[in-house]
This record gives structure tokens, C-alpha cells and sequence, in this order.
């Protein structure tokens, strides 16, 4: 019974497709659409009804989060310096956080949380950290921007080059890391007895809701940091 | 136990099957488009509608604090016009009720004086009068002192009416004479002698 239970279980095997030579997880991607459909049907649903009157539930929460990335963004960059990263982080922001809450679902086995898959981890965060350079190299210029590497002194180039490196590493596996070790507990519990199970499992789902939100409000905050960082004139 | 044994299986599993689940695939591409479409989504379709309806939300609650603000101003604008005007109203109010007082005074003095002339008057034209019939009650008396002189010196004398003429211009030269020097005596004499004349 155990050993059936945690059979069914399967952590980081993934049922998979080849095209064009490139194996693609299908329960990931199956997840990724459910997911987006959610934020983007959340998004025209509250665009298709937005007003400047009193607004809906849905559209205060839009409003708050946008509002909460905002004041983050003006902060830390300037609004005027980098307008863009205002929907970049709050997509990102409401993308993994409704990535993540898709752990709750008893559906394990078919859809995943997608942020449990490195793929879509390394995805956002090579996303992110590349536009980071691109916006830096914008704002200060090309030599400006790589000379800040080797500041304030030249033997510390080799650990700024490090620390810039760790960044998009660390931001993809902070996410799947936590993630997917959500799903280890679970099947942990799933090896518990029948009439104990269901008492961890909510209690688990619920402490992965607050998981998903945290992680969701680091990746997106974090964002916001490293454009900070490097449109900054006095580097770090 | 089984669990964990089992991801490990899996992870091995998974490197014999072409790659370690910590390894990116081809999925990494689909999630990259996927979530480059839903920023795409987000950021030209919901995010702006969504900022500018909170920007016209806060230009609406400030225009309604602003209108609040100029509603009260204006309010006490008015009061304060009105206890002004009141002020005023009052202070008006005093001045002429002053004002009435003192023509009351001005006149009652006036009325006062006039009526004081006119006794002043009525008492000198009465004198005045006085003074003429007394005058005129002189001249007669002294004509007919004259004459009552006259007669008695007539009768005294027998003399004729020729001679009378004369004797009439030389009393009257007499009595002429006699009045300036007796002026102020015969003054308070002559009522006593008109009377007993």
C-alpha cells in the first residue's frame, strides 16, 4: 500500500515529447497554459471592465499589485529610468504566484506546478537578467557598464563576474528549488496511512500557498533589484 | 524513504533518458515564448487601461478634495461677509440712532433758542413800544404843558393872542432847553405826572 502510494508519485520524471530533436515535458507545458490562460484570462477579464469608479475585486487586486510594484520600482530604479520593468515584474510576479498555487490542486500527476521544472526557472530568470545587462548597457553606455566589473578595484573582477553569474542561477533555483521540494513533502506524506493522510496533506497545501506567494513576491522583487543595480551610477 | 529513493531514481532516470531533470530542454524555449507572450498580453493590453484608470481615480478624489476645500472656503467666506455686514448693519444702526439723538438735541436747542428770540423780541418791541407811546404821551404832555403854561400865563397876565404867539415860542424854547438836562428825571417823573395829567 505505501510503496503502490508512493509509486504513483513520480518527482522530476516527466512524461515527454520530441520535436526537432528537443525533448519538451508535456505536463509542464500543460501547467504553463493553464497558468497563463488564468493571468491573462484574469487580466482581459479586468481590462474588458476596468473603471475609474469603484472598482471590481479582481480589478483591486490588479491595482495592488501594480501599485506595490510601482512604489518597488520608484524606489529602486526611478520610474523614468526604466518604465518597462513595471509589467515586466508584475507579470512575473502574478505568472509564478499563480504557477505555484497550482500545487494545491490534488492533480499532481497530470499538472505539476510548472515553477517545479527548471525549465520555465531558467527561462524566466536568463530572461530577466538578460534584459538587466541590455538595460545597463543602455543607460551607462557600453564601457562604463563593463568597466563597473572591475571596480573598485581590478582584482575583484573575477568575484563581480562571479556575483553577476550567481545571479540568474540563484533566482531559477531559489524558485524550482522551493517548489519542487513542495512536491517532495507531498509525496513524503503520500507514503503516510490512509486516515492519516488527509491532516499534513492541508496542512502542507496550505503552508504551500504562503510558499508559492513569498516566492512569487522574491522573484519579482529581486527583479526589480538587479535593474536597480545596474542602471545605478554608483554601481554596487 | 521510497519517495527519496525514488527521485533519485528519477534524476538518474532521467540523465539515462537524454538529460538530468536540472538540466534545461527543449520545454526551457516553450516557457521562454509562453511567458514572453503573456508579458506581451499584460503589458499592452491590462497594464495601461489598469494605471490609467488609477491615475483618473486619484485625479477625481483630488478634484473632489479640492472642490471640498473651495466649498468650504466659500463657506466661510460668507459667514464671514455676513457677520460683517452685520458689524456694520449694527454700527450703522448705532451712528443713526447718534446721529437722530443729536438733531433731536440740535433741534429742541434750536426750537429753545428761537423761542427764547422771540420772547427776546416780543420783550424789545414791547419796550420799544413802550419807549414811543411814553415818547409820543411826552410830547403831548409838554404841548400841553405849553399850552396849560400859556393859558395860565394868559390868565395871568391878560395878554393878547399876538402876543400869545410869543409867549408860546418862549415856553417851548424853555421846555426845549429844560430837556436834556431833565431827561432821565422827567423819564421816571412823567408816567407819575401823565398819570396825574
Amino acid at each position: 500500500m505505501m510503496i503502490l502510494a508512493a509509486e504513483e508519485i513520480e518527482i522530476g520524471v516527466h512524461p515527454t515529447a520530441t520535436f526537432f530533436g528537443l525533448t519538451f515535458n508535456l505536463d509542464t507545458m500543460l501547467a504553463t497554459v493553464i497558468a497563463g490562460v488564468l493571468v491573462v484570462g484574469l487580466g482581459l477579464f479586468v481590462r474588458a471592465r476596468v473603471t475609474a469608479g469603484v472598482p471590481s475585486g479582481a480589478q483591486l487586486f490588479l491595482e495592488g499589485v501594480n501599485a506595490q510594484v510601482r512604489r518597488q520600482v520608484e524606489d529602486s530604479v526611478g520610474i523614468k529610468t526604466a518604465p518597462f520593468v513595471v509589467p515586466l515584474a508584475m507579470t512575473l510576479f502574478l505568472f509564478i504566484l499563480t504557477a505555484n498555487w497550482l500545487a494545491v490542486l490534488p492533480s499532481e500527476h497530470y499538472v505539476p506546478p510548472p515553477t517545479a521544472d527548471v525549465n520555465l526557472t531558467f527561462a524566466l530568470a536568463l530572461l530577466v537578467i538578460g534584459w538587466v545587462q541590455v538595460t545597463g548597457i543602455r543607460k551607462r553606455g557600453a564601457g562604463p557598464y563593463f568597466k563597473h566589473f572591475a571596480q573598485p578595484y581590478w582584482w575583484l573582477l573575477p568575484l563581480n563576474l562571479i556575483e553577476e553569474l550567481a545571479k540568474p542561477v540563484s533566482l531559477a533555483l531559489r524558485l524550482f528549488g522551493n517548489i519542487f521540494a513542495g512536491g517532495i513533502i507531498i509525496s513524503l506524506i503520500a507514503g503516510l496511512p490512509a486516515y492519516l493522510l488527509w491532516a499534513p496533506t492541508a496542512t502542507w497545501k496550505l503552508f504551500d500557498l504562503f510558499i508559492g506567494l513569498i516566492q512569487a513576491f522574491i522573484f519579482a522583487l529581486l527583479t526589480v533589484l538587479y535593474f536597480g543595480s545596474a542602471t545605478s551610477e554608483e554601481g554596487h | 524513504m521510497d519517495s527519496l529513493t525514488l527521485v533519485v531514481a528519477a534524476a538518474e532516470e532521467g540523465e539515462e533518458g537524454g538529460g538530468n531533470f536540472l538540466v534545461p530542454n527543449g520545454t526551457f524555449l516553450f516557457e521562454l515564448l509562453a511567458f514572453l507572450l503573456i508579458l506581451f498580453i499584460l503589458g499592452y493590453f491590462v497594464v495601461p487601461p489598469i494605471q490609467r484608470a488609477m491615475r483618473e481615480r486619484q485625479k477625481m478624489v483630488e478634484k473632489g478634495i479640492e472642490e471640498a476645500q473651495q466649498a468650504r472656503e466659500r463657506a466661510e467666506a460668507a459667514q464671514r461677509a455676513h457677520r460683517e455686514e452685520l458689524d456694520e448693519a449694527r454700527a450703522e444702526g448705532a451712528k443713526i440712532r447718534e446721529k437722530a439723538r443729536a438733531e433731536a438735541d440740535q433741534l429742541a436747542g434750536d426750537k429753545r433758542q428761537g423761542a427764547q428770540q422771540q420772547v427776546a423780541d416780543v420783550q424789545e418791541r414791547g419796550e420799544e413800544e413802550l419807549g414811543s407811546q411814553r415818547a409820543r404821551a411826552a410830547g403831548e404832555l409838554r404841548e400841553q404843558v405849553g399850552g396849560l403854561g400859556l393859558t395860565l400865563a394868559g390868565r395871568i397876565l391878560g395878554t393878547t393872542t399876538a402876543e400869545d404867539e410869543q409867549l408860546r415860542a418862549t415856553i417851548d424854547s424853555f421846555l426845549r432847553d429844560l430837556e436834556p438836562a431833565t431827561e432821565n428825571d422827567r423819564g421816571r417823573s412823567t408816567p407819575a405826572g401823565g398819570g396825574s395829567g
